[in-house]
């Protein structure tokens, strides 16, 4: 059925056997040829062997975005889950929040930059990068992890940042909410006349705090469910980046307090100060280089740190005293780590393109602290724990033309990590292009996740090593010279999950989870910038024990639209986003929500001057999102969390 | 299921692969024809080598010249990603982004036997620049330029060249 299909459409006419050769045309007849554009639809990536997404910096300004989080809910078959401490993404069977954000690699610059303590990708204010440096985010959908290694299960999110030469001076921003939000930024990019490229940037946020309702604490004497003042939350970001011939040395810093107004466990006293603080940071110098023609060479280095602390306040049990004699908790984790990579493309052999190398990456410090403290703020008990990992891996990978049409893709990684069996990762695709227009891919692909240093501490006997299996069919078509389908059917296996034996009455690796699912998305593209993107995906998930997933909708849809409003100056961004419904933890069903956000947004500079308006939640719709609390404080559920109504924040943005 | 690939096939309606080529497959085909109608000086290598900087797409649409003749010689494409190497190709491409660039690679080059080409717009220190011209690509030489790399353009590519042709 799949190939009669594809026959009929490299049956189709109208294309010659000169798109294929041009070269076999005289140059006066082609002088002659008009061109399409390298317009942004045909500029995307087409030679991964999955369907790519790409937001650009002008998407990211037309849609008002301001995290990645936003940046993810726009894409086809993604989601986010906002649980008021962190932003979790899911998609494609991935979304219970328990599985944090650590199944997705978030790479910088192609620099992975999750925690190595508990491996999670921070998409929120809590992140490293500010979108105002970002070029482009592009989200590779499937398995990683015969590029990435550890972690690549659900896709791969690589943020592009911008060049000294796309600033050319100086630029100076704020920006404010009726949220009670207000973002100060400065950034200064130039190119020199050496060749060199500076950027550097620094930003801070502060975010006001307010009460927030919760209705499982709606009793006397949790405060009627009020928490008081808090969900506040600053941040302050600095990013540089230096390049000179084959050379970039860049760094990112980031450091996030938030008051977080949920509750973290059943012994806590609900409505206290709990606040958290999360900071992380690189530095990485990377070599590109030609060695002759046929052998390019890429090598970095790059050091990272992470640090997470909070303080906790305990609930009085029933005798009116603290348990232990103890009213607070204070946790103070730290993660450091450096990685060596050196990666060769060679191109020795006439139609192969073969990447190899090997990666070094020493987790040199996973340290856990904990400490529990009297009323009067003397230590009680203290917790501790220092991991360490080290890993080594080689990988190989071959994209082999076979003819005009056909290219085969064929891939392995092989990682070595110190306290765990060696890991092979392979991928293999097969790539058919009938025409110019037309993609066909078909992939399958392993990968796997390493427990992270949080599970080894907090649960060393079940923190066991996690893997997907994935098989994927992508459909790129060129319906017209402005119009592009993407199209992808899916299936994922997830094994060696954590299920409950009633026997052992205990939790062992022994359960699997399926996937499944298809997506399909239209762009089109009109003059002055004129763009439309509209998706829909449906996907089918089973937990480990065949039951529907939890956090998993059945359907997701996304719109967006963006046009230049008369007289050119402002344009306008429209964005509908379907979420469908999906299942609590307590596997309550929440309903499905359709959420509409607008930005109004100059076109082009005035005297310098910028702005943007934008209204998240535009209609005020009332919803809930799932939370990982799936204990009760009394009667009352709060397997979900309630989220903000309309929300409106306006940015003012001016060029020294 | 059935229905879905059934409408993959209805939404490739016959004609959607207009005339018009892609622009990146276009400047690649140029490249290849300013190379066939120049002449190099003899040079002892086996592979006549393309070279591309800074831009990566049309590094991607040259590479399907790889493999063909010229001059004797087999193509050979490659993306750079440093200027070390340029003195090892016979063609190098230099993007529009990376105009700037362009005076210093000529003073690394030299007079050895390059021909430059670049999409960006005009004046630039190059020998060839590929310009759009409406919704078609027109090109201009720099006949001194490739003179002194010892390159001599073919009376039929010169007659192409904008800047030279007759009104």
């Amino acid at each position: 059925m799949l190939l009669g299909t594809s026959l009929l459409l490299a049956a189709l006419p109208g294309h010659s056997l000169a798109e294929d050769d041009l070269t076999a045309l005289p140059f006066e007849e082609l002088l002659l040829r008009d061109f399409i554009s390298a317009s942004r639809l045909a500029r995307q990536v087409s030679d991964s062997p999955a369907a790519v997404a790409i937001v650009t910096a002008d998407d990211i300004r037309a849609y008002g975005y301001r995290t990645l989080a936003d940046v993810i809910n726009g894409m086809r078959g993604l989601y986010t889950t906002d649980e008021r401490t962190y932003h979790y993404m899911g998609g494609r069977g991935f979304g219970d929040v328990e599985d944090y954000a650590g199944r997705v690699m978030l790479l910088i610059d192609g620099y992975a930059v999750q925690d190595n303590l508990f491996d999670q990708a921070y998409i929120d204010e809590s992140g490293l990068i500010d979108l105002e440096l970002v070029e482009r985010v592009e989200y590779v959908p499937g398995t990683g992890s015969v590029t990435y290694g550890n972690n690549a299960l659900l896709g791969i999110i690589n943020v592009v940042t911008r060049r000294g030469r796309d600033f050319d001076g100086a630029r100076v921003s704020a920006e404010l909410s009726s949220r009670g939000a207000s973002r100060q930024r400065a950034t200064w990019g130039k190119r020199l006349e050496s060749g060199a490229e500076v950027l550097l940037s620094a930003s801070t946020l502060d975010v006001d705090g307010r009460n927030l309702y919760f209705p499982a604490y709606d009793t006397p004497s949790t405060n009627f469910g009020v928490a008081e003042g808090l969900d506040g939350e600053r941040n302050q970001r600095v990013f540089g980046k230096l390049s000179w011939g084959g050379w970039t040395v860049q760094a990112a810093w980031v450091e996030r307090d938030k008051n977080v107004p949920t509750n973290p466990s059943a012994y806590t006293a609900f409505n206290t100060p709990f606040p958290t603080r999360d900071e992380s940071a690189f530095l990485a110098v990377r070599h590109e280089t030609d060695l002759g023609l046929q052998l390019y060479s890429s090598s970095s280095l790059m050091l990272g740190r992470y640090a997470y602390g909070n303080q906790r306040e305990y609930a009085l049990n029933q005798d009116g005293e603290y348990d232990d004699g103890e009213k607070y908790g204070v946790r103070d984790y730290r993660g450091a780590w450096w990685r060596f990579d050196q990666k060769f493309v060679g191109r020795w052999f006439t139609d192969h393109t073969l990447v190899f190398g090997a990666e070094l990456r020493d987790d040199h410090r996973q340290s856990f602290h904990r400490r529990f403290l009297s009323p009067e703020g003397e230590v009680t008990y203290r917790d501790d724990g220092e991991l360490s990992r080290r890993t080594f891996s080689l990988y190989v990978a071959d994209d082999y033309r076979l003819n005009a049409q056909w290219t085969f893709n064929l891939g392995a990684r092989y990682d070595d990590a110190d306290n765990l069996d060696a890991n092979m990762s392979p991928r293999a695709a097969l790539i058919w292009q009938p025409d110019s227009a037309t993609t066909w891919k078909a992939s399958y692909s392993e990968a796997f996740k390493m427990p992270s240093a949080n599970d080894r501490w907090t649960s060393d006997d079940t923190a066991v090593p996690e893997y997907v299996a994935a098989t994927e069919l992508v459909l790129q078509h060129q319906l017209a010279p402005h119009t592009r389908f993407t199209g992808a059917l899916y299936h994922y296996r997830r094994s060696d999950l954590l299920v409950y034996d009633e026997v052992l009455d205990d939790y062992l690796p022994e359960g699997s989870s399926r996937a499944r699912g298809v997506e399909a998305e239209i762009e089109h593209t009109w003059e002055r910038g004129a763009r439309a993107r509209a998706s829909v995906a449906w996907q089918r998930s089973r937990d480990v024990e065949g039951r529907d997933a939890v956090n998993s909708p059945d359907l997701l849809g996304k719109l967006a639209f963006t046009f230049l409003l008369p007289g050119e100056a402002l344009r306008a961004g429209v964005e509908a986003q379907y979420l469908g419904p999906r299942l609590t933890r307590e596997r309550r069903m929440l309903g499905g929500v359709t959420l509409a956000h607008l930005t109004l947004s100059s076109e082009r500079d005035w005297h310098g001057l910028s702005a943007s308006l934008s209204v998240r939640n535009l209609f005020d719709r009332d919803y809930e999102t799932v939370s990982g609390f799936d204990w009760r404080p009394g009667d009352v559920a709060q397997d979900g969390l309630n989220m903000d109504g309309r929300s409106v924040w306006l940015q003012v943005g001016y060029a020294l | 299921m059935r229905g879905l690939l059934f409408l993959f096939a209805l939404w490739a309606p016959p004609g959607v692969f207009a005339q018009a080529l892609s622009e990146l497959d276009l400047k690649a085909t140029y490249a290849y024809n300013f190379a066939a109608l120049t002449q190099w000086p003899p040079a002892t290598r086996t592979s006549f080598n393309f070279c591309v900087y800074g831009d990566n797409g049309l590094a991607d649409a040259m590479r399907r010249l790889e493999g063909k003749a010229l001059h004797g010689r087999s193509v050979v494409v490659a993306r750079l990603g440093a200027l070390t190497a340029i003195r090892d190709c016979d063609l190098l491409y230099v993007g529009k982004d990376e105009a700037p660039i362009l005076g210093r690679i000529a003073d690394l080059l030299g007079d050895a036997p390059v021909l430059t080409v670049s999409d960006a717009s005009p004046p630039q220190p190059a020998a060839i620049l590929i310009v759009p011209e409406g919704q078609r690509l027109a090109f201009e030489i720099d006949v001194e330029r490739s003179r002194r790399a010892g390159l001599k353009p073919g009376a039929a590519l010169l007659g192409l060249a904008r800047n030279l042709r007759r009104p």
